[in-house]
């Protein structure tokens, strides 16, 4: 692919893809390691080879896509729809005292500025509470589901090598983030425009420069703090080497030759 | 004889070990797969209502008639009860599209998931039967041969008039039925499971689809079956016949099935759909462009000159309307040419897939629970139709009175998403070949392991 030049390799992606190999050879050895404690653990091939079968079902398949499950039914986090709604519904109640209050007296003078401006920013605090707390819930039920999913030595090697090539999950959220900030970002400038038209009448000659939009940016994570992120996973699957090699090696001095 | 030879083979394996896991197994898989999937149903069902009630309060505070084209409405697809047992090619349950009379459906994307689902998805049935229980299958009948030839059990059975034809039916009867038989309690289980949510409401299409789905399940379990009786005629050792055994199942359910898309997509080039949709954002930047010059050369004067609101807004609607006439043609156009080489790609891929029973498995299931490929097609096609529908509508909401502030926009009828599903009988229709061959697999396995048994060589 170097080669050909459809990608550029350059030391970051060398290094990555080194870390990859690495990974990847624990990964099997790992695997090797759990045949020799089956076969030293069972007298006949058929055997050992069911038991592999069942132990691969069970711990590739069925344990990764049940954490999240569990993750989910363990803490539950409310859907983004209920989320929205209730933020209408604050909207809904601010609108309804707003309205309330330029019904009033006070309305007319600074006390009345005062009031709706505090109102304004009541219903945006508890918007961004809202916000706040399904955020945090949703951080916790991922962070839940990826250490249940960890039981499975799958999930490790997975979440190790899509970290590795920048296609996990980190990236994900980095990516979710970068879409919020700069909606965010996008709307202010929006405002911005909108405010000047309203103020002066029209927009100004020259309101539109390209490089004054904000621009969406995705920060993405240098090599060493991936590696610092993927650690527990690595060591996960050396300990699973150790402990199935160990667990051979012991079963095997007691196992009948003849 | 034959009832004979089953209950035998029957026994053997019931005594087994490899039944005994795979009763653990099913159970296990099974359930969990309908218990998390019919939750996400029910919680899908309360999001598709509340998206509705939201969606039709925010059309309802919509002022102006061109915020009808412009904006447009956001539409909610009906859930579908099949979805607890086959996914299909999307997830979701239900997703929200939004429809206006400028732009084609788009669907809005949700990227409040739980990261972690995307790369463990939720394991459904097809997963479990294409997968799971193949390998299950594998399991059972790699020695059914080879096994009782290394044991010399083979020899002995042969020794009396026992015919090799009878045999092989009994091996693959008593080792079909051992096999199936953990998995469709399972299944029943799921059902009861299923009682326990009453937003799946199943309709008797769906019992259809479902029993003809599980059906499918059965014949391509009974394929694989069929295959490893196969596989342990031609060979004498058991070792030898797992180690081809694993091969042929690495190619024929994880190669095959992933490589017959990108074949496909190499043999029929289709354009990406970033330079699909780049390509109609420029046309329609060109006709916006042009309408904009066009309402500024008129609207200038038009005020100058005192003109009648009605007489501008008739203006604009004129004007707006063309372009989007303009607009949705050559989107169209472009959107047929898409869609007619994506469809020969889609076309190719079903046609390589052939040749891996579990690929088509998938395929013909999945078309089958009306969650695959062609509801798909369907279901784009219907929200195509809808957004025509829209824009009629909008535009002849275009009243002069409401901008002039005389009369305000009434929009109680406006036109509502109604989405049929695509017939059984047409998904029947469709899916049958596929089933088809999938039986002619079946046989073809069975008749070469008939052949192979009768030139056994037990000694």
């Amino acid at each position: 692919m170097h080669l050909i030049g459809a990608i550029t390799l350059d030391g970051e992606s060398l290094a990555r893809i080194g870390w990859f190999v690495v990974v990847s050879l624990l990964y099997i050895s790992l695997f090797f390691t759990l045949g020799l404690l089956i076969s030293t653990l069972t007298h006949r091939a058929s055997t050992a080879l069911i038991v592999s079968l069942f132990v691969w079902i069970c711990w590739i398949l069925v344990i990764p896509n049940l954490a999240p499950v569990i993750a989910r039914i363990a803490y539950p986090v409310p859907s983004a729809q209920k989320i929205t709604a209730e933020k209408m519904a604050v909207d809904q109640e601010t609108q309804l005292k707003l309205q309330r209050i330029s019904q009033q007296t006070l309305s007319y003078g600074d006390e009345g500025r005062r009031l709706q401006e505090e109102i304004t920013q009541e219903g945006e605090a508890r918007q961004e509470k809202l916000d706040r707390f399904y955020r945090e819930e949703f951080a916790t039920q991922t962070s839940v589901s990826k250490t249940l999913s960890r039981l499975s030595p799958a999930a490790s090697y997975r979440y190790a090598t899509t970290e590795l090539a920048a296609t996990g999950i980190s990236s994900f959220i980095a990516f979710r983030q970068a879409h919020e900030r700069f909606e965010e970002e996008f709307d202010d400038f929006a405002d911005g425009v909108n405010e000047q038209r309203n103020n002066q009448g029209r927009l100004p000659d020259g309101w539109y420069e390209a490089d004054q939009l904000p621009q969406f940016h995705i920060i993405e994570s240098r090599l060493d703090d991936t590696i610092n992120g993927l650690s527990i996973d690595l060591l996960l699957l050396l300990v699973y080497n150790v402990l199935f090699f160990m667990g051979s090696y012991l079963f095997f001095l007691r196992y009948d030759v003849t | 004889m034959l009832s004979l030879l089953i209950r035998k083979e029957l026994l053997d394996h019931l005594r087994s070990l490899r039944f005994a896991m795979a009763c653990i197994i099913c159970p296990v898989v099974v359930l969990s797969s309908v218990f998390v999937l019919a939750r996400d149903f029910r919680d899908a069902s309360f999001d598709y209502r509340t998206n509705q009630l939201m969606h039709a309060d925010q059309l309802q505070e919509t002022r102006f008639p061109h915020e009808l084209t412009t904006n447009g409405v956001f539409v909610d697809t009906p859930l579908n009860p099949m979805k607890v047992f086959f996914s299909g090619v999307d997830d979701a349950h239900t997703s929200t599209v939004r429809v206006s009379a400028m732009a084609a459906p788009e669907r809005q994307a949700n990227l409040e998931m739980n990261p972690v689902s995307l790369l463990f998805p939720v394991m459904d049935l097809t997963f479990v039967a294409g997968i799971i229980m193949s390998l299950l299958a594998i399991a059972f009948s790699y020695d059914a041969f080879s096994g009782e030839k290394d044991l010399g059990t083979l020899k002995v059975v042969l020794s009396y008039s026992v015919p090799r034809d009878l045999l092989l039916l009994a091996k693959w009867i008593g080792g079909c039925v051992a096999l199936l038989t953990p998995f469709l309690m399972s299944i029943l289980l799921g059902l009861v499971v299923t009682l326990l949510f009453p937003q799946i409401d199943l309709r008797s299409s769906d019992w259809a689809s479902l029993g003809l789905a599980l059906l499918g399940a059965l014949v391509y379990l009974s394929t694989i079956y069929a295959l490893g009786l196969l596989v342990s005629a031609r060979t004498h050792l058991p070792s030898t016949s797992i180690t081809v055994l694993l091969l042929i199942w690495v190619v024929m359910v994880l190669v095959l099935p992933n490589l017959a898309p990108h074949v496909a997509r190499i043999a029929v080039e289709t354009p990406t759909m970033q330079a699909v949709e780049s390509e109609k954002a420029r046309l329609k930047q060109e006709e916006q462009g042009k309408f904009i010059r066009e309402w500024q050369a008129y609207i200038g004067p038009a005020q100058e000159a005192d003109t009648p609101v009605s007489e501008m807004v008739a203006t604009y609607q004129k004007l707006e309307s063309a372009m989007t006439a303009t607009v949705n043609e050559r989107r169209r156009k472009i959107d047929a040419d898409f869609q007619r080489r994506m469809d020969e790609q889609i076309d190719l891929t079903r046609t390589l897939a052939k040749v891996s029973p579990a690929a088509l498995f998938a395929i013909s299931v999945c078309d089958f629970a009306g969650t695959g490929v062609r509801e798909t097609s369907h279901q784009r096609a219907s929200l195509d139709r809808y957004a025509t529908t829209w824009a009629e509508y909008a535009y002849s909401k275009f009243d002069p009175a409401i901008y002039e502030g005389d009369a305000q926009l009434e929009i109680e009828d406006y036109p509502r998403y109604d989405y049929e599903q695509m017939p059984f009988d047409e998904r029947f229709a469709q899916t049958s070949m596929d089933m088809l061959i999938l039986v002619l697999w079946n046989i073809s396995f069975l008749l070469a392991a008939w052949v192979s048994v009768t030139r056994y060589d037990v000694q």
